[in-house]
């Protein structure tokens, strides 16, 4: 059955199932990416993001996967030439140099021979590696290769950019040039597809995350929709605060030693609150609202509850 | 392109593992100790020309002396040095094709591009054979040229050895693509693939020793079964015998034959007359064509392993 239709998303993922054997590597994933946006994939290691990137890159092939990316079926080659793949530990023949590197797989990318002899050098330039194209790999640290694997993920000037972990093994000025080349690449209307385990990474660039755990997509949206349903607001008052505790849970606040926790942007509650504390003739220090990071909703996610983190089992819909 | 490219890297990859080096050496090795004999009009020196030895049947004159050349060329280097010294190097040289496509890494970014998994394995498969081409074309070319200015005989026959040799490579080569696929592993597929070869020669020369001495009936299910195994598996024992056809190669007993009388003479042209007529019998195209079906079937086996795995 195929569930193909023509959609805005560069990249639309439905129902994306994958075993390996005995794991259950993917269980049914949606994922949605605009045309245009930085979208990041979260989640632990062995979440699946690997998984999820290597089926749309048909690498690995899916049990069960619908959709498309940039327009076309998943899995359909032919549209795999506006999209460049920097895969996870990747590594080159040893015996090419970084312009063979380059030259050699932009060729089985089909891009013409005076395009690539012009793309390499100027893309090596770009990443600051322009002394190095006539060195072969074998000699490179890991902080250029990954470097000589984002250029050459961009030899065929692609719509779509597939990073699998791109900041591994760089170091923090590395992972701020990867930023900005993902910034620049973003205002000139490509779309990026980012994995990372690593949150700042993704918190940093994207305009939209989805939090791969377990093989389930547990929460997708951008980074504001999925903090904005969970602040707190800290109402600290003076002294302890155990005789009010009764009242408090009353107003369904709970309290951490002198500080009082309401949940949810009800601030008619916060001012019952603060109304509680002043009747009792306590002194308010401060009422600060708490924004959750997008760690908090990861470690919410991850840690929160037993049992299986809750899968999103809808696909979104289209924008616009 | 894409397939140029694909034959582009095996060659960057052999000629980086010296064994591209390594087979031209030898080649030249074996054209310069061809070139330290010689043929003249008055017979034939040795060491470039510290030795030598002056007589009518070793000169170039002599009515044998190009059936003799044929004969070393057609029967002993196609056959002997070819047939399983340059075999064996091609298969040493070759059996990193597959492994080193598929190496953890890099096969991400290869099957990735905008290629169908069967281009990518067909291209990586011409390219092995396109590296054996280029390496007997160099040998058999110096080597033709050697025995044209040294001994005297341009044997322009001699250049079917290419071919042959290359499609007797790929008896072979399909077996090391499939273990590559298989294993990952360059030295699991090379070990593997000598395996193969033993197993494709091994009824081949008891099928020979059974036509040369019969066996009692009881015996009959043996030669049955070898003559299934030899009808199917590749016919590896043939090219040799297809190059000494070609080349007018003769077995080296023929020579022993001196121009010395005339009845002597003429029982060595009926001698001739005789072998031609067996290997008449014999069909290049069917010796050929079964073997390459048999190629097929291991290519499109291993091409599937290919094209269905995950990496
Ligand atoms: N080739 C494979 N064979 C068996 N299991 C695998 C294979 N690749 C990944 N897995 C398993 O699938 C799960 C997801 O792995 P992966 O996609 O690499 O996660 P991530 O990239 O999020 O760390 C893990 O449990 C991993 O062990
Ligand atoms: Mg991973």
């Amino acid at each position: 059955m195929e569930v193909t239709e023509i959609t805005n998303w560069a990249v639309d993922l439905i129902r994306v199932h994958k075993r390996y054997g005995k794991i259950h590597a993917l269980r049914g994933v949606n994922v949605q990416v605009r045309a245009g946006e930085i979208f990041g994939l979260l989640g632990p290691n062995g979440a699946g993001k690997t998984t999820l990137v290597k089926i749309m890159m048909t690498v690995v092939r899916p049990d069960e996967a619908h959709g498309t990316v940039l327009g076309r079926r998943l899995g359909h080659p032919k549209k795999l030439a506006r999209v460049g793949y920097l895969p996870e530990n990747h590594r080159f023949p040893p015996y090419l140099t970084g312009l063979q590197v380059l030259d050699y797989f932009a060729a089985l990318a089909k891009v013409p021979r005076r395009v690539r002899r012009q793309r390499a050098p100027e893309l090596l330039d770009r990443m600051g590696m322009a002394d190095w194209g006539n060195t072969r790999v074998s000699k490179y640290s890991k902080g250029m290769l990954q470097r000589l694997g984002m250029a050459q993920a961009l030899m065929n000037d692609p719509d779509l950019l597939v990073l699998d972990e791109p900041t591994d093994g760089l170091d923090p000025i590395g992972r701020r040039d990867v930023r900005l080349l993902l910034q620049e690449l973003r205002s000139r209307g490509k779309t990026v597809f980012l994995n990372s385990h690593l949150l700042s990474e993704l918190e940093m660039v994207c305009d939209r995350v989805a939090i791969l755990v377990g093989g389930y997509i547990a929460r997708q949206g951008t980074l504001s929709e999925l903090t904005e349903h969970t602040v707190e607001y800290h109402v600290v008052a003076e002294g302890d605060l155990a005789d009010l505790d009764a009242q408090i849970a009353e107003l369904q606040a709970r309290r951490d030693r002198s500080c009082v926790i309401v949940t949810g942007h009800d601030t008619r509650r916060v001012n019952e609150v603060i109304d509680l504390l002043r009747r009792n003739g306590r002194m308010i220090e401060s009422v600060r609202p708490h924004r959750f990071s997008l760690e908090d909703v990861l470690m919410e996610v991850i840690g929160g509850g037993e049992g299986e983190p809750v899968p999103i089992a809808r696909r979104l819909d289209a924008p616009r | 392109m894409q397939t140029w490219a694909l034959i582009k890297d095996s060659f960057r990859e052999a000629i980086d593992r010296k064994l591209f080096w390594v087979m031209l050496a030898i080649s030249a090795l074996i054209a310069l100790s061809m070139a330290a004999s010689g043929f003249d009009d008055r017979g034939m020196s040795i060491l470039f020309g510290y030795m030598r030895w002056n007589s009518p049947d070793l000169a170039v004159t002599s009515p044998i002396h190009k059936q003799a050349v044929a004969t070393i060329l057609g029967h002993f280097i196609a056959d002997h040095f070819l047939g399983w010294v340059g075999i064996g190097l091609a298969i040493i040289a070759t059996a990193g094709t597959f492994p080193s496509l598929m190496e953890r890494g890099t096969i991400e970014v290869i099957v990735s591009k905008p290629m169908r998994r069967w281009h990518l394995f067909l291209g990586k498969y011409l390219g092995g054979m396109v590296f054996v081409l280029v390496q007997a074309s160099i040998f058999v070319l110096i080597t033709f040229l050697v025995a044209g200015t040294r001994w005297k005989v341009w044997l322009w026959s001699y250049f079917w050895l290419i071919p042959l040799f290359v499609v007797l490579f790929s008896y072979l080569f399909c077996f090391t693509a499939l273990f590559g696929v298989l294993t990952r592993s360059p030295l699991a597929s090379l070990a593997l693939t000598f395996v193969a070869w033993f197993l494709i020669w091994a009824p081949q020369a008891t099928y020979g020793l059974l036509q040369a001495f019969p066996p009692r009936p009881e015996f009959n299910p043996v030669v049955r079964f070898t003559e299934a195994a030899c009808s199917i598996l590749p016919k590896t024992g043939d090219i040799s015998f297809v190059a000494i056809k070609l080349t007018g190669a003769r077995l080296p007993g023929d020579l022993l034959w001196r121009s010395d009388s005339q009845t002597e003479h003429d029982e060595f042209v009926e001698n001739a007359r005789q072998v031609d007529e067996e290997s008449a019998e014999f069909s290049i195209t069917r010796s050929i064509g079964s073997s390459l079906a048999f190629e097929a079937v291991i290519v499109l086996l291993a091409g599937w392993r290919f094209c269905r795995r995950d990496f």
